[in-house]
């Protein structure tokens, strides 16, 4: 069935969008992450402008964030104190983001640069965890003795850092300055790239701020709510991009995808759950950088947005 | 003086009759099946039928092969920047660009016969009925290569796009006198006001032309979205981060199971 979205001036499939907001749903719910890396190159594809696809996308990452969100915090899995600490940074970011995004559509670079963080971001942590957990994965196979419960943690170059800060939660002290910035890098990536920065943030404070996985997901879902309601308001406000026609088909197949996907996430092991994301953002970076490489059969492309001026 | 002076006038006045009346005189009369286009939120795309009739004037008689008709409709001209790709250590990026300030939005093309049989190229041209007769920014017959590529490049990406399209032979003749032709507007149609030139030719000779108007405007909840999208941005900004918020909140109370 046909729809026609107001914002993006553009008719597509119901069913298919749908379908898309379902499928990138269960793979969110799955690992945890809002799936915008997917989301926002699959609707260009699809003929949706990248300026309303990547803000538009922006407010479906809101939703399936919430509905994530609240599950993890009636399992009480949140860091409370470090989200607000991560969303005062993300905050910041989603500000800057907003400003780059223009700037780069302007000169009519947004595609490179989007492409170019794809590839950079994706193809290493892609390696990285891909790596990361099958060695986990060969170590158990040999020995399978629990790890002794963890204490407090005072972190190596973290603690040498001034303003350090008692996450309880966490078990862990670390300085303020890490945090902070891990927020505000996500937010201006997450608002630059039209993705949530899940796939980001959640390695980042398992490998970086060393957070223990099982507040992980919880507390990087309220950092996304928030960052990304912040960004869908600026996008909404300011550059006028967010389609919300499109937004909420968008919304209503990922919130009921994310539940399955869920379900079936917590029947994997983290490592085996990390191996799984691990390949599939490896494969996403890698279909971004051969599109950078070879050849394209079209090397024209048009800007039907453009009112004169110099280019 | 006196005397070659009625003379005179009656040869001016002869002279002013031809220059007013050509030799053939078309009476032309064209109409849309619509004046106004609709995108409402289910919009699939529409069908304009033009239709009209073509005679010659009282008393004279019709042209030996008969009339050719064709119909542009053709849409708002807007800006559009052309960027072109080129690989830079190994990476396409965009880097030589062309701006052009006019170009159409949309253009459809429906004539009885191709073009190339209705008219001459130069006629097609001037008066921009194919796509390839389109002309903008300035571009013309003797721009370089470089111009050339990057007009042709706009024509085939808005044609890849279904903006811009030719039905020759579409337009059909019932009788010697009426024609119609059903014009597809793809759902794509951009929104705006658009013309409907219709032209008559005789002989790869233009004889009569008419000019009609339509537009394509968004309408019903489509149009109120984007009424309030652009009127009351921070309105709409702030709708849409608490509809994303609550649609989430739902899906996990309803979808709640622990």
């Amino acid at each position: 069935m046909q729809l026609y979205l107001p914002i993006a001036e553009w008719p597509v499939n119901m069913f298919v969008i749908f379908g898309v907001g379902a499928a990138v749903g269960f793979i969110s719910g799955m690992f945890g992450v809002g799936g915008g890396f997917l989301l926002t190159p699959l609707l260009v594809f699809s003929g949706v402008s990248p300026a309303v696809a990547v803000a538009s996308v922006s407010a479906q990452v809101v939703a399936s964030s919430t509905s994530g969100a609240l599950s993890y915090w009636r399992r009480k899995a949140i860091d409370w104190k470090m989200a607000i600490y991560l969303l005062i940074g993300g905050m910041l970011g989603s500000g800057l983001g907003v400003m780059a995004f223009a700037a780069l559509r302007r000169v009519g670079q947004l595609d490179l640069v989007i492409g170019l963080c794809y590839v950079f971001f994706l193809g290493f942590l892609g390696i990285f965890m891909t790596w990361e957990s099958i060695g986990v994965i060969l170590a158990q196979r040999k020995q399978t003795e629990a790890q002794p419960p963890k204490k407090l943690r005072q972190h190596g170059w973290m603690h040498a850092m001034p303003f350090p800060v008692k996450f309880p939660r966490s078990r862990l002290v670390i300085s303020a300055i890490p945090v902070l910035l891990l927020g505000l890098g996500i937010g201006f990536l997450g608002t630059l790239l039209g993705i949530g920065g899940g796939f980001l943030i959640v390695p980042a404070m398992i490998y970086l701020l060393k957070v223990p996985p099982s507040v992980v997901v919880g507390t990087s879902l309220v950092q996304m709510v928030a960052t990304m309601s912040f960004a869908t308001f600026l996008q909404a406000a300011q550059n006028h991009t967010v389609d919300i026609v499109l937004g909420l088909l968008l919304m209503i197949g990922g919130v009921i995808g994310a539940q399955f996907g869920a379900q079936i996430g917590q029947r994997l092991r983290g490592e085996q759950l990390r191996a799984l994301l691990g390949l599939l953002i490896l494969s996403v970076g890698i279909r971004f950088a051969y599109e950078l490489v070879v050849t394209p059969s079209e090397p024209y492309s048009l800007d039907r947005s453009y009112t004169g001026g110099q280019p | 003086m006196s005397r070659t002076s009625p003379l005179r006038t009656l040869a001016f006045l002869a002279g002013l009759l031809a220059a007013a009346l050509p030799a053939r005189a078309e009476k032309l009369a064209a109409a849309l099946s619509t004046p106004m286009v609709s995108i409402t939120s289910n919009f699939a795309g529409t069908e304009l039928t033009v239709f009209g009739s073509i005679a010659p004037d009282r008393g004279k008689a019709a042209p030996v092969g008969g009339y050719d008709v064709v119909i542009v409709l053709e849409g708002p001209r807007s800006g559009v920047l052309a960027r072109r790709k080129e690989r830079i250590f190994g990476v396409w990026i965009n880097r030589s660009r062309r701006a052009y300030p006019d170009v159409p939005a949309f253009h459809a093309m429906a004539s009885t016969l191709p073009l190339s049989m209705v008219v001459e190229p130069k006629e097609a041209i001037r008066l921009g009925l194919g796509v390839s007769d389109l002309r903008f920014g300035g571009h013309n017959e003797n721009a370089d290569a470089e111009s050339r590529d990057f007009h042709d490049a706009v024509l085939r990406l808005q044609q890849n796009r279904g903006v811009y399209a030719e039905y020759p032979t579409s337009v059909s003749f019932l009788g010697d006198q009426l024609f119609a032709t059903a014009i597809p507007i793809p759902a794509e149609v951009p929104v705006g006001t658009y013309e409907a030139r219709i032209t008559a030719y005789a002989g790869k000779r233009l004889v009569a032309q008419e000019t009609l108007g339509l537009l394509v405007v968004k309408s019903g909840f489509s149009q109120r979205v984007a009424d309030l999208a652009a009127r009351w941005p921070v309105v709409y900004g702030l709708l849409s981060v608490a509809i994303a918020l609550f649609t989430g909140w739902l899906g996990g109370v309803l979808f709640r199971r622990d």
